[in-house]
């Protein structure tokens, strides 16, 4: 199947689908009085006919790989930068919140207040957890 | 500005995370190529009344087994890259409250300045919004990025997952009726049953084949919702530069609203 597309394997096991149920049609059609051995000479077949139809179906998915594997690299690539993005974002959350407290104990610090300085010393060294 | 970029990280979020949802729904489809595999040769093995202690060795399914490879890997490259979206473009990423900020400028004399407490308040306040409008802009110039750099290879990653699921694991399905078909078929019509037997055999033969058919439905809204989610990220990378007008902010409305009555359809369907 090397030069074989995803949507040829597709479409070849649909043709297989069709000529099984035309197999099926002829098999239980009782006009055609088929012996024993008939009807099992052609479940038989059948049978096989599914079976690499369905294998076929399988392997339709397998040949896709050939199609997406630069997609897939590209997109792995591009996720790793949109989360190192978000990485980045939320460290300047915390960048924020740590000046906002640096302020709280600088203005703590000019009130004189040694309550409140204990308090802001107290708020920075949880911002920087 | 500022407001302009808040709406549309905002209608971006709504469209991604719908979208991410309608994703996800995958995992609940709960049916594989491999477990198709299985339950083919355990079928095979009704047929002639064979137990074997070890089923996997009889189970010829490293085929299904690659296929199934083949689709999670695309199902995990889709989800993540819609994660990112999602994350990167949601509002509370970079919601600061400003208790912090407020509880630092309060009404007093600081050094030699002195603030009453509307100034306070308002310098506060104003402090949030031009970090808020920093790291909003920045997002929204990110995003820009890494969708016009994502569009093609998204593009064919989701068009190769609904042929997947459309073309190869519900064509499976249907062989797996016409498989159903022709086993009770030739039970009814060639052994010899009673009529409860032959009315257990047709009730069993109905209930299995609505089961795949709720399969197949599964599968088809599934696909239909990827077919709107790729839609609706055309239309993003088409508008990449206009997201703030109002028909395309709409446009990502209806996508978003769209795929969620999809994901809802897909709820509904028992199995």
């Amino acid at each position: 199947m090397e030069n074989l597309t995803s949507g040829q394997a597709a479409d070849i096991a649909n043709c297989l689908r069709e000529l099984n149920g035309s197999i099926e049609e002829f098999r239980f059609e009782p006009k055609n009085q088929l012996t024993d051995t008939q009807k099992k000479t052609l479940d038989d077949l059948m049978e096989q006919v599914s079976d690499a139809a369905q294998q076929i179906l399988a392997e339709s998915t397998t040949l896709v790989m050939e199609d997406v594997n630069t997609s897939l690299t590209t997109i792995k690539k591009i996720t790793e930068q949109i989360k190192k993005t978000i990485t980045s974002v939320a460290d300047v959350q915390k960048v924020i919140v740590i000046t906002a407290s640096v302020l709280t104990l600088g203005t703590s610090i000019l009130s004189k207040d040694p309550q409140s300085i204990g308090n802001a010393i107290g708020g920075l060294v949880n911002a920087k957890i | 500005m500022i407001i302009t970029s808040c709406v549309n990280l905002k209608q971006l979020n709504s469209y991604s995370s719908a979208s991410l949802n309608a994703i996800k729904k995958f995992e609940e489809i709960n049916y594989s190529f491999k477990q198709h595999c299985l339950n083919k040769c355990y079928s095979n093995a009704l047929e002639t009344f064979e137990i074997k202690k070890d089923t996997n060795s009889h189970c010829d399914c490293e085929r299904y087994g690659q296929a199934d490879s083949v689709t999670e890997l695309i199902y995990c490259s889709i989800k993540g890259y819609f994660e990112g979206l999602t994350n990167l473009s949601n509002n509370d990423l970079t919601t600061y409250h400003p208790d912090a900020m407020k509880k630092s400028l309060t009404q007093g004399q600081i050094g030699d300045i002195s603030l009453d407490s509307t100034q306070a308040k308002a310098y506060s306040t104003i402090a949030v919004i031009l970090l808020k409008a920093t790291t909003d802009l920045y997002r929204k110039q990110k995003l820009k990025e890494f969708i016009e750099a994502a569009y093609p290879s998204v593009n064919i990653l989701l068009t190769k997952f609904q042929f997947i699921l459309k073309n190869s694991l519900e064509s499976e399905l249907d062989w797996k009726k016409d498989d159903l078909y022709h086993y009770y078929k030739r039970m009814i019509d060639e052994k010899l049953l009673t009529d409860y037997e032959k009315g257990k055999a047709t009730f069993d033969y109905y209930h299995q084949f609505s089961v795949v058919n709720s399969k197949q439905r599964q599968i088809d809204v599934f696909v239909k919702g990827i077919k709107k989610v790729a839609e609706g990220h055309q239309k993003i990378y088409e508008h990449i530069n206009e997201l703030s007008e109002n028909d395309v902010k709409e446009l990502l409305m209806q996508y978003a609203s769209n795929i969620k009555d999809l994901v809802s359809e897909f709820n509904k369907i028992k199995e």
